[in-house]
């Protein structure tokens, strides 16, 4: 069912919406036309239409309330469904008249003539309606927006200049006189510098998201360890930062932290969660413009506007509207019954996604009244919806799995990475064979029950969804059995909708008519509403507007999400909040100077990487130290690199990493891709998704809503129901359980132990140390060796010095070190 | 510096309001919030689970909740409807059906007297000790919303589950257990959401257990659904590769390993928590097989739950269960069923369920009160909405989520008590009415904790398991 019924009437109203324009409140009011109103109208309306379109019901289908003077004159999706005076341009009579056999109501059968023929009239008449609707509220704010621009996070951030050397000879760059600034204000001094391997294995994780195989531990000590007592050769840590960055494994942990903010998954979540079969291509768009190093207000732009943007060909625009997957591969309920209200949370979760992700800021908060604790009034809030209204999202689905269901963009032949492969003609034709087969089936039933016969609900349901299955199969490649490429994203829409503030954020309170526009406090350079002469409905405007290099939030929060991955926390440690409730940054003109090179840099990502993982601040060592902790426990100051726990996908990586059977080359689409149309628990099961444990890099498993590979969900992944730009770290003891017992623990384990057993006795220890915690192996650990080996002997099963190898590098896994990142 | 009102429901705006707000969040007060938060995060570091103290003295200590997926009928079982007898076969508001009286035929049980269909003949000997809610409502008559609504409060954004509130406000009783336990949760209407901790520590969601259910129906789609059940009903909880003494070997390495990293580094919270978390885990492998083992169990006892017979089997295992983990502890157990949504093959359909699950419902309550549990365990039953009243073909029954009974049994209510009443014929509830936001806030309530005061600040707010809503049904306390 790619075309839906309510396209097609959204198609139509758009017509209509040009050549006539309605004009609320007009028409006969005088007595005889209310009478007529009340006495013919009304009572037509509640039984032949109301099922589907009234506020009794909770249904809107296409948007449409006939319940009130209002929703009849302002219509469904687009336009007006009654113009006073205007049968033909009334969609009310012709879909009554059964005119355009896409568009027949009441959908089961048409009304008697005699009604029919009072309709006519009564629009003829001018539609006098009764019905009184309070008029429109204004809703006035009580928020002062301009005093609301003190706030530092609406400044722009100004050029201070660098904090004076003075002494400090321990600072090396920029970053590190305003670190050095901030300890010595605190009477602090850095750590010491971390040593070669610690910072080896450090710059791996941070920036690969895997460890260094053992020959590149030693070949990289060997150019990074200076002379005795002269620091480290900052020219072989140089070469090491640039050819991380330059492996294709930097953009896989980096499009993952992404992935994160950009709440990605591949299932709608919520009530049905059905599959989303082609998000990945999101993914792997993601993937590869942090590879390709995309100025990240370019990525803004191709993920907000993709779909706008002037392009040179069609492979181009195919790209661009795979970037648009940020906004269609949010959370939806797609039970929801109400049209107008799942529309409106679409629009509410875009706003979100966006305003978090881009700004850290929850504009969603003013969706009921003026925000809370930030300068947002409410009206902003609909300025923003303003724009998303006017977005049509598409993220597919099919029609008898979900309520809300919507077509894919098909971008065949443009050029896109396709993963099926061509049907026969056999293949084909069982698929047209399944497809007729169901819709006769579907076509029976409808028979029996319009002659009145009985059809079992679950029976009716099977077929239903049989027979959108098998369309969906076959629609799925065009007419030669080629594949047609589908994507998730976004398109504007043809005729653009007004958008009215909601009091209280009810659909049924209609306040003022809000122009599209921008949050207000952040607009200091410019106006907030929509530049002149825009005809669009304003999200590129919205996109150009966010990608600023005068934003004073955008490259700001980049910067921080950059530096909380690299230190484990950010200057603000509220990510995703830079308003009132969020927290003052530990360092504002370190954070105003890194915004300051991001955009100087052309917004390079890999840039600012660079440039902070180059600074002593960050090459610090993790050694504990008890006075500096009671100055400053939480070490905001940097004091010295703080430890933390690797994530699940690095923790999983490094396990594959480590036994040799990672796959480095990108697996073809998703697991998803495979599996059809349908929920999970329908099309696919939960206990399949959470054993997968193919030996690629875990950005490439299957990410779908709440349920999560075993090892994702046990190590913090998050679920992807928010923007999460910091995830927790919990230790729990089924993560314990599962390194000591679970099967992919153990077959890693073994693998490495057959790799280790092939090595002369005396180096096993030390190769398995090296890939594992990326430094030689300890005396003590030696000894723990042998003592272990010593123990399993005792245990009495004569295990195989393989196995008993096995054993002893399951247990290294399960070390604090291996999960811990010095 | 807790903001103990959900302001997102607040309508009264004012400039003083919204400035105490900022200050709670942005000035002093967040100082204040921020280092007690710190510092109640390294209270509870590695000890996220430790028993603490509820808001004031509690009448339960852990809930048992049986959850009946699909919605059961109400006016089938514990909701009597003279009205609706007496109207049969008239046509009701509902074009094409007709008022479908009970299948199964009501008695007045115990001394209390209340009326109980012969569909529950076991548990309705109990009658004595159910407190049934009668007016019962939620928000949506679809099953995933309710589902969730029924676990989290909330069916449009992900929430914490009840479980991981109450655990998160009392912390376990034994550190051995996982205190929050959910048997068999379905895969679909929500899923893991329903025994989640969303935004609260992953420490406080709850942990899966699957159980073999021998009389279940369907089973191979079960299986399927859920993997191979097996009785240790925690995954990874065997070895089954090593020995128990060449795991031991095993472990004192970690361990071993662990402690020469923490004597290298002196302070190492990490190092820590892991060292802590492997002796748990160790720990599990043996407290988890004992508790899951009901070879110890009597013959009588057995009997009383219905084991070892078709077609009580599974669900008597699980209620079994349900005692032995309140026995050892755990807070907040969950023990599933379903599906109860018979919109056909009501008669075949809905006795089937009741068959299966009446005698181990009524074994546990009779188990729970000789050993002296009941008094402080909270026995609920119920599922995400009832039924309408009637019925296409007097044989099915469509979803009702305006009025419905759910019940609860010990932990400090009043037993043979009704509280609440639908209409004459069981469409809406009318009196004693119950919102599922009502039903949480009581619950907490007889754990010992107001769920006003029981938040957690995420995005920007104090959160609540009611969100804004609900009241504690006083009536129904002891």
């Amino acid at each position: 069912m790619s075309e839906t019924w309510t396209i097609r009437w959204a198609l139509i109203c758009s017509v209509s919406l040009v050549l006539i324009s309605p004009v609320p409140g007009a028409g006969v009011e005088d007595g005889e036309g209310l009478v007529f109103f009340e006495e013919r109208i009304r009572p037509a309306l509640v039984k032949y239409c109301y099922e589907c379109h009234s506020e009794e019901s909770g249904k809107s289908k296409g948007g449409l309330m006939v319940d009130t003077r209002e929703g009849l004159l302002s219509g469904g999706d687009t336009a007006a469904a009654v113009v006073p005076g205007d049968l033909a341009g009334s969609l009310l009579v012709t879909a009554m008249r059964y005119e355009d056999e896409d568009y027949e109501m009441p959908p089961k059968e048409k009304v008697p003539d005699g009604v029919l023929a009072d309709f006519e009239k009564w629009v003829a008449m001018g539609a006098p309606d009764a019905r009184v609707s309070a008029a429109p509220v204004e809703v006035a704010t009580e928020i002062d927006v301009e005093a609301g621009r003190a706030f530092w996070a609406y400044r722009v951030p100004e050029d201070v200049g660098l904090p004076p050397v003075g002494e400090a000879s321990w600072a090396r760059t920029g970053v590190d006189l305003f670190v050095a600034r901030g300890l010595a204000g605190a009477g602090l001094a850095p750590a010491e510098d971390a040593d070669a391997l610690t910072l080896i294995r450090r710059l791996y994780f941070v920036i690969t998201g895997l460890p260094p195989g053992s020959e590149e531990v030693r070949e990289w000590e060997r150019r990074i360890r200076g002379v005795a007592g002269s620091g480290l050769r900052q020219e072989g840590v140089r070469a090491l930062v640039d050819y991380l960055l330059g492996a294709e494994a930097y953009g896989e942990r980096w499009g993952r932290h992404w992935l994160d903010v950009a709440r990605f998954a591949e299932s709608t979540g919520g009530d049905s969660n059905s599959v989303y079969p082609h998000a990945w291509r999101y993914r792997n768009y993601v993937i590869d413009s942090f590879n390709a190093d995309t100025p990240y207000d370019r990525f803004i732009l191709e993920q907000l506007a993709g779909d706008l943007l002037p392009i040179s060909d069609d492979g181009e625009w195919a790209r661009n509207l795979v970037a648009t997957g940020f906004l269609a591969a949010g959370v939806k309920l797609v039970g929801e019954e109400d049209d107008r209200k799942f529309f409106a949370d679409v629009v509410d979760e875009q706003i979100d996604a966006t305003t978090r992700a881009f700004l850290a800021t929850t504009v969603s908060c003013a969706r009921c009244h003026d925000h809370k604790t930030d300068p947002i009034p409410q009206s902003d809030y609909y300025a923003l919806a303003g724009i998303f209204r006017n977005t049509e999202t598409h993220y597919g689905l099919i029609k008898a799995q979900a309520r809300q269901f919507s077509t894919l963009l098909d971008v065949s032949g443009m050029g896109l990475e396709e993963v099926r492969v061509v049907l026969g003609g056999e293949e084909l034709a069982r698929l047209e064979a399944e497809r007729d087969a169901a819709a006769a089936k579907m076509d029976e039933i409808m028979a029996t029950i319009r002659s009145g016969g009985h059809v079992n609900r679950s029976t009716l349901r099977r077929s239903r969804t049989a027979r959108d299955r098998t369309e969906a199969a076959l629609q799925a490649y065009d007419g030669n059995g080629a594949p047609r490429t589908f994507v998730m994203g976004v398109q504007e829409r043809d005729a653009l909708l007004e958008t009215r503030l909601l009091v209280r954020g009810e659909l049924d309170k209609p306040g003022q008519v809000v122009p599209a526009g921008f949050v207000q406090v952040m607009s200091p350079w410019q106006e907030h509403g929509l530049p002149e002469g825009v005809t669009g409905g304003g999200r590129l405007e919205l996109a150009e507007w966010i990608a600023s290099p005068e934003h004073p939030l955008t490259a700001r929060v980049m910067v921080n999400r950059i530096w909380h991955y690299l230190f484990g926390q950010g200057l603000v440690r509220t990510v995703d909040d830079f308003g009132a409730t969020g927290e003052a940054p530990s360092h504002p003109e370190l954070l105003d100077y890194l915004a300051r090179r991001f955009v100087e840099s052309g917004w390079s990502v890999k840039s600012i990487v660079r440039e902070i993982v180059l600074s002593r601040a960050w090459q610090q060592s993790s050694a504990h130290d008890v006075e500096k902790h009671a100055v400053d426990p939480d070490n905001r100051l940097l004091w010295r690199m703080s430890p933390r726990r690797l994530e699940a996908e690095a923790i999983r990586d490094a396990m594959l990493a480590a036994s040799g059977r990672l796959e480095r080359v990108r697996p073809a689409g998703s697991y998803l891709a495979g599996v059809g149309e349908g929920a999970v628990g329908k099309a696919v099961f939960e206990p399949e998704i959470r054993a997968i444990e193919e030996p690629v890099r875990s950005v490439y498993l299957p990410r779908v809503r709440n349920v999560l590979p075993e090892a994702m969900e046990l190590f913090d992944a998050p679920d992807a129901s928010l923007v999460i730009g910091a995830r927790a770290t919990t230790t729990v003891p089924l993560q314990a359980l599962y390194m000591m017992n679970g099967e992919f623990v153990r077959l890693q384990a073994e693998a490495l132990a057959a790799e280790l057993v092939n090595l002369p006795s005396g180096e096993r220890i030390e190769e398995a140390s090296l890939r594992m915690y990326g430094r030689p192996a300890t005396l003590g650990e030696r000894e723990g060796a042998r003592e272990f080996a010593h123990a399993m002997r005792l245990a009495g099963e004569r295990r195989t010095e393989r196995e008993v190898l096995a054993a002893y590098c399951q247990a290294l896994f399960c070390a604090a070190e291996f999960s811990r990142l010095d | 510096m807790k903001v103990t009102k959900g302001y997102c429901g607040d309508r009264v705006a004012s400039f003083s309001r919204r400035d105490a707000l900022k200050a709670t969040s942005a000035g002093f007060g967040y100082l204040a919030f921020s280092s007690m938060a710190a510092a109640a995060a390294a209270e509870r570091e590695g000890s996220a689970l430790s028993g603490r103290d509820p808001h004031f003295a509690p009448r339960a200590k852990r809930v048992i909740f049986l959850c009946m997926r699909g919605g059961p009928s109400h006016v089938d079982s514990f909701d009597y409807k003279p009205e609706l007898s007496a109207n049969g076969g008239k046509a009701s508001k509902y074009a094409g059906s007709a008022l479908c009286p009970s299948l199964w035929e009501y008695k007045q049980r115990g001394e209390s007297g209340l009326w109980i269909s012969e569909l529950f003949p076991h548990v309705a000997e109990h009658a004595d000790d159910l407190c049934l809610l009668r007016g019962m409502h939620c928000d949506q008559p679809s099953h995933a919303q309710a589902f969730v609504q029924m676990h989290t409060g909330n069916f449009q954004f992900v929430r914490p589950s009840m479980g991981a509130w109450a655990l998160y406000g009392l912390g376990t009783e034994n550190e051995n257990l996982p205190g929050f336990i959910s048997i068999n949760p379905p895969t679909a209407v929500g899923g893991a959401q329903n025994y989640g901790s969303a935004f609260l520590p992953a420490a406080y969601q709850g942990t899966r257990f699957a159980i073999t259910d021998s009389s279940q129906r369907n089973r191979s789609i079960d299986v399927k659904r859920r993997g191979e059940a097996n009785d240790d009903g925690v995954r990874n909880i065997r070895n089954g590769y090593l020995t128990e003494r060449e795991q031991a070997a095993q472990l004192e390495l970690i361990n071993r390993l662990n402690e020469e990293k923490l004597r290298r580094e002196g302070h190492a919270p990490l190092v820590e928590g892991a060292i802590e978390s492997y002796e748990l885990a160790f720990r599990m492998q043996d407290s988890v097989p004992a508790v899951m083992d009901l070879s110890s169990e009597t013959a009588e006892t057995r009997a009383l739950y219905g084991i070892d017979e078709d077609p009580t089997d599974g669900f008597g295992r699980q209620c079994l269960l349900a005692r032995r983990f309140a026995e050892a502890g755990v807070r907040f157990i969950e023990l599933g069923h379903g599906s109860w949504d018979q919109h056909n093959n009501l008669e075949v359909s809905l006795g089937g369920n009741g068959a299966e699950t009446d005698k181990p419902i009524a074994g546990l309550l009779a188990d729970l009160k000789r050993r002296d549990l009941l008094k402080d365990t909270l026995v609920v039953w119920g599922g995400e909405f009832g039924r309408t009243p009637h019925s296409p073909d007097a044989n099915g029954r469509d979803h009702n989520h305006k009025g419905y009974t759910m019940w609860m049994a010990g932990g400090g209510v009043k037993g043979g008590f009704s509280y609440g009443a639908t209409d004459e014929l069981g469409y809406e509830a009318v009196s004693g009415k119950m919102h599922v936001h009502d039903w949480h806030a009581t619950i907490l309530y007889l754990l010992g904790l107001d769920h006003e005061r029981l938040t957690f600040r995420h995005a920007s707010r104090e959160m609540r398991l009611t969100d804004v809503h609900g009241s504690v049904a006083k009536e129904i306390l002891l």
